[in-house]
């Protein structure tokens, strides 16, 4: 299975809100970073077919999405960075709703609710209103949704916003897992995540993907650009403001400042292994002056 | 084995004397079976029809739509017994009937349920009408009911025709209003809506006193175009979610 993406391009009357991206997807799990407003969504959006692109097109095996119509949603699996519910409605009950939607015959749907019920760890629960769920229960309740009708394609807005340590450590063996011969493609912020189960990065910034790679192909490319510098409080503050600090940490009386830069920034500087963070920010930095 | 590899093989066995013909075969069917298991089943999962969906729909919209139905009509039946000139009233009752539909139809508006509804199976187009049939259905039992009532308040058969006109032509104007409205995605216009819907009851409910004219005899005829019009653009609402249907494109107000 393939989705190649060509030139897609969205506009919202002036603003550009996905910059001609061409991309292409083969069975695997790719995790989209990219900061607030860079286009994760709006590029989601499209390739879930419920956004109209302004120009470019979308193919799943050579055949363009929209002209697929329930074809492609049949094998389309989506949670929405923020998602409703009917609020009356039981996790368990939810779920049957979903599956007559995505029109799966009622034993079938039965048996599958009750297996990604247990999956998601929401059981317990399953007869009880979703009005009382708390956002973590709900994000689960929203991927067990997602995965009703075993999707060849899963597409995941911010899947693990709202989930504790643990769930989300559940929720990526659960991707990994599942992804297969399966494309997975999902959006976070959280990098770490996406370090640890994705086999392919994009990194998106203003509509447009600046890189596309492995984990180890980017953090390579973030090699010899992250420092390790000791310095005192106040000289911190100065550094903060004239370089990319990626973090910071205090040591007894003096700070130590991760910065990432081209060059050796300051004499005492060291070099330290780059990770997937430290490209992100790299790339996502406004150049000090 | 690759699609050459195979191709040779089934070019081989047709080459070949008889007998060996025979053992390619069940070499070529052991070959294809490999194959077949490394990919797992091919086999598509089945999915349900429209009217499995319809009936699904039913089961889980049946109650809100039934119910709010039943309460409007509760509520007209009481008024047209209280009310003296129910001829005159009936295009203020209908529209409610109407009125009723919207939070069926725009629930999973109200709930931000729109984005995920819309990427199942069951198009935006699949919904709407499946909730259309069922709400339709429930309509034509509660106009029915007011008109017949209408009638037996009349007490005669006298202006029965005009009745119906009466009732169907607001409904048909607030059916098409609301459709015309979801189809073209102004979703900040639904409340408008609602208010206007609720306005037409109004407007018609002050025409029975303010303006007798309009229910004169001599105006079935405006009646009858309006009702022939109203006919035509609800039926070409109902068309074009079909025609979204079968070709499975959005259609509604989305996330």
């Amino acid at each position: 299975m393939e989705l190649s993406v060509d030139r897609l391009t969205k506009h919202y009357g002036r603003k550009i809100a996905v910059d001609c991206v061409s991309t292409v997807l083969t069975p695997g799990v790719y995790g989209l970073l990219g900061e607030n407003g860079a286009g994760k969504t709006t590029f989601m959006r499209m390739l879930c077919a419920i956004l109209e692109s302004t120009s470019g097109e979308v193919f799943l095996d050579g055949r363009e999405i929209t002209s697929m119509g329930a074809d492609y949603r049949d094998v389309l699996g989506y949670l929405p960075q923020e998602f409703g519910y009917y609020p009356n409605y039981k996790a368990e009950e939810f779920l049957r709703y979903m599956a007559a939607l995505k029109g799966i015959p009622r034993d079938v749907a039965k048996k599958r609710v009750k297996e990604l019920l247990e999956i998601v760890d929401l059981s317990d629960v399953k007869g009880k209103r979703m009005k009382t769920f708390s956002g973590g229960m709900k994000q689960r309740v929203g991927i067990a949704q997602a995965l009703l009708n075993d999707p060849k394609l899963l597409i995941l807005d911010e899947p693990t916003a709202g989930l504790d340590p643990k769930e989300r450590v559940r929720f990526r063996n659960l991707i990994s897992d599942y992804a297969g011969d399966r494309i997975v493609l999902l959006s976070t912020h959280i990098v770490s995540d996406i370090e640890a189960i994705a086999d392919e990065v994009l990194l998106m910034k203003k509509g447009k993907v600046l890189i596309q790679g492995t984990v180890s192909e980017l953090t390579k490319k973030a090699a010899g650009k992250v420092w390790e510098l000791t310095v005192s409080p106040s000289e911190a503050k100065i550094w903060q403001e004239k370089a990319a600090v990626a973090n910071l940490r205090h040591e007894g009386e003096q700070v130590v400042l991760r910065i990432l830069s081209d060059v050796k920034p300051a004499e005492g500087a060291a070099h330290c292994e780059a990770g997937l963070e430290d490209l992100y920010l790299y790339s996502m930095r406004e150049y000090p002056k | 084995m690759n699609s050459r590899e195979l191709e040779r093989y089934l070019r081989d066995s047709f080459r070949q004397g008889e007998e060996i013909r025979a053992e390619k075969k069940a070499e070529t069917v052991a070959c294809c079976r490999e194959v077949m298991s490394r990919y797992g089943d091919c086999r598509e999962e089945e999915r349900t029809g429209f009217w499995q969906f319809l009936s699904d729909v039913f089961r889980f919209e049946g109650f809100l739509t039934f119910s709010l139905q039943a309460g409007v009509l509760f509520l007209i039946c009481i008024q047209l017994g209280i009310i003296e000139d129910v001829m005159h009233y009936v295009p203020a009752f209908t529209p409610l009937f109407a009125l009723a539909v919207m939070p069926t139809l725009l629930r999973s508006q109200f709930y931000k349920m729109g984005e995920m509804e819309a990427v199942t199976r069951a198009s935006g187009a699949e919904i709407i009408l499946a909730k259309l049939i069922l709400a339709g259905a429930v309509n034509l039992i509660g106009i029915t009911v007011v008109l017949g009532l209408a009638m037996y308040r009349q007490q005669s058969g006298e202006g029965t025709g005009q009745i119906i006109l009466y009732g169907l032509v607001p409904y048909l104007v607030c059916m098409t209003t609301i459709l015309r409205l979801i189809r073209l995605r102004r979703k900040e216009r639904l409340p408008v809506c609602a208010v206007a819907t609720t306005g037409y009851c109004l407007v018609w409910g002050i025409s029975a006193t303010k303006m007798p004219q309009v229910y004169e005899t001599s105006a079935v005829g405006v009646w009858m175009i309006l009702f022939i019009a109203f006919a035509g653009f609800f039926g070409r609402e109902i068309r074009l979610i079909i025609e979204k249907k079968r070709e499975g494109k959005l259609y509604g107000i989305i996330g």
